[in-house]
């Protein structure tokens, strides 16, 4: 069935996706979303089984969209660099290629499988990274693809995010429970069937970033110098229906450089890393934008985290245009946190807590920009990118 | 006596950090400014921020959040012609 939502006001452009975005999680039978004409309003169709909750779930639309204008203060994106569309670049979607060439598989929602060309423009994009990093004397660390929950409860980001984490369980340690288990577990079709009461309680999470590892391994440390490290990691983001191709994957690879000591350390290597991050996407022969932007906090919330972020620009996003769709992705981030990672974890430096910043690529979106923009044949991507990659790399 | 209006631009000011962060009535012990007063931390903050638009019935634009520290900060960013 299809159902309407009235809005108390209209949405506000920049706020229009944010919006969207959150709407798949109000109810588990809600699908084909659309704003409709004017902004205030919103159709949306319910599965069978859900008509009942047509009411409850147009309540909750107009809720969120409340909730996300509350604080709303227009015309606050600021761009610090930029590089418009180049002449001659390519219009189609890299995908159904990618698919029919065997370069991609899909196993499930935002579960892909990646070929030998891809992985090797991928690790192309990890050797540059990895060379800004030494340019700040960040050491190399590895992390696990598991955080502890009380490492996320520390940083507020069980609070934050609640929508996208992903709870590890296993099975308790219990002959009886296993033996059930054991008779009982079927895949039905859409989900593993089992008693839930032989599930383990929480104690690990999959870890939806990789500076959070490097913040508690510093716990209640006393730094004497500033440190900056760097570590490459599978981060793990549940996005409900917004999961689409390469766009939006449940779990990505991503390579961070972490900076830990004190404000002025941090922003100077903020403003390098902004310069550095330009010449990177340059050297790729990407369209891109470097501008302030938010988070994605949960919509209780939202209002109040995101204009203290854009106030005080803590957060700038790398933006790539998809030239098939229109739309801008984030292909990284670069963030300040002030002290609160430094608050939260116990970190001191100088006599006070440590002022934390970041930059993270994310490999699979790279990717794609790279494919949307420049296409699947080498012949058309920029001499240093085709050189480097050993075999040639070209899709074609 | 009669009060300036600098001064009672002040005291609805602290009135409404002290709202804002639920400072109890009559704790002169810390001053009113971000990053010293407990609670007056990000959160805190945008709770300031929030407590001072309605007194003063207007909307701070994101590029001035950053500046209304304390007091004599927020009052000179009141002072500004729109």
């Amino acid at each position: 069935m299809t159902a309407q939502a009235e809005l108390q006001s209209a949405i506000p452009d920049e706020l229009i996706d944010e919006f969207l975005k959150r709407i798949p999680y109000l109810s588990e039978g809600i699908g084909n979303v659309r704003l409709l004409p004017g902004a205030s309003r919103v159709a949306f169709d319910l599965q069978p089984g859900f008509e009942g909750q047509a009411e409850v779930v147009a309540s909750r639309i107009s809720d969120v969209a409340g909730k996300l204008c509350l604080n709303y203060r227009p015309g606050s994106t600021r761009t610090l660099a930029r590089q418009d569309m180049l002449a001659g670049t390519l219009r189609d979607d890299p995908h159904p290629l990618l698919l029919e060439r065997g370069e991609i598989v899909q196993f499930g929602r935002g579960r892909y499988g990646f070929g030998p060309k891809l992985v090797r423009l991928m690790e192309y994009f990890d050797v540059e990274v990895r060379q800004m990093a030494t340019q700040f004397q960040a050491e190399p660390h590895t992390f696990p693809s598991l955080v502890g929950a009380d490492v996320l409860d520390a940083c507020r980001y069980l609070k934050n995010f609640p929508s996208s984490l992903n709870l590890v369980s296993h099975l308790r340690e219990d002959h009886a429970v296993l033996q059930e288990f054991a008779r009982g577990v079927r895949w039905d079709g859409q989900q593993l069937a089992y008693d839930r009461n032989a599930g383990s309680g929480v104690e690990c999470l999959l870890s939806p970033s990789v500076c959070f590892h490097w913040y508690r391994w510093l716990r209640d440390a006393r730094l004497e110098k500033p440190r900056a490290i760097t570590a490459l990691g599978k981060c793990f983001r549940y996005e409900s229906s917004n999961l689409t191709g390469l766009e939006r994957l449940w779990d990505f690879t991503m390579r961070e450089i972490v900076f830990v000591g004190s404000s002025d350390y941090v922003l100077q290597n903020r403003n390098m890393l902004v310069e550095f991050s330009a010449r990177f996407l340059d050297e790729l022969g990407l369209a891109y934008q470097i501008s302030t932007a938010t988070d994605p906090f949960f919509v209780d919330s939202y209002a109040v985290q995101a204009a203290y972020q854009q106030g005080f620009e803590l957060k700038f996003e790398l933006l790539a245009p998809l030239p098939y769709s229109g739309r801008n992705l984030a292909v990284g981030s670069i963030n300040y946190h002030q002290d609160f990672f430094g608050r939260s974890f116990g970190i001191q430096y100088d006599g006070a807590p440590a002022h934390t910043g970041c930059i993270g690529f994310g490999y699979e979106r790279l990717a794609l920009a790279f494919l949307a923009q420049h296409g699947v044949d080498e012949a058309n991507w920029p001499a240093a990118v085709a050189r480097a990659i050993p075999d040639g790399g070209g899709l074609a | 006596m009669t009060t300036s209006p600098e001064r009672t631009t002040e005291q609805r000011i602290e009135n409404a950090i002290v709202r804002a962060l639920k400072i109890p009535a009559g704790d002169s012990s810390t001053p009113l400014r971000m990053g010293s007063t407990p609670g007056w931390d990000s959160m805190g903050h945008m709770m300031v921020v929030m407590e001072l638009e309605k007194e003063f019935d207007t909307r701070f634009p994101p590029y001035v959040l950053p500046e209304l520290l304390d007091v004599p900060s927020i009052a000179k960013v009141l002072r500004q012609p729109a």
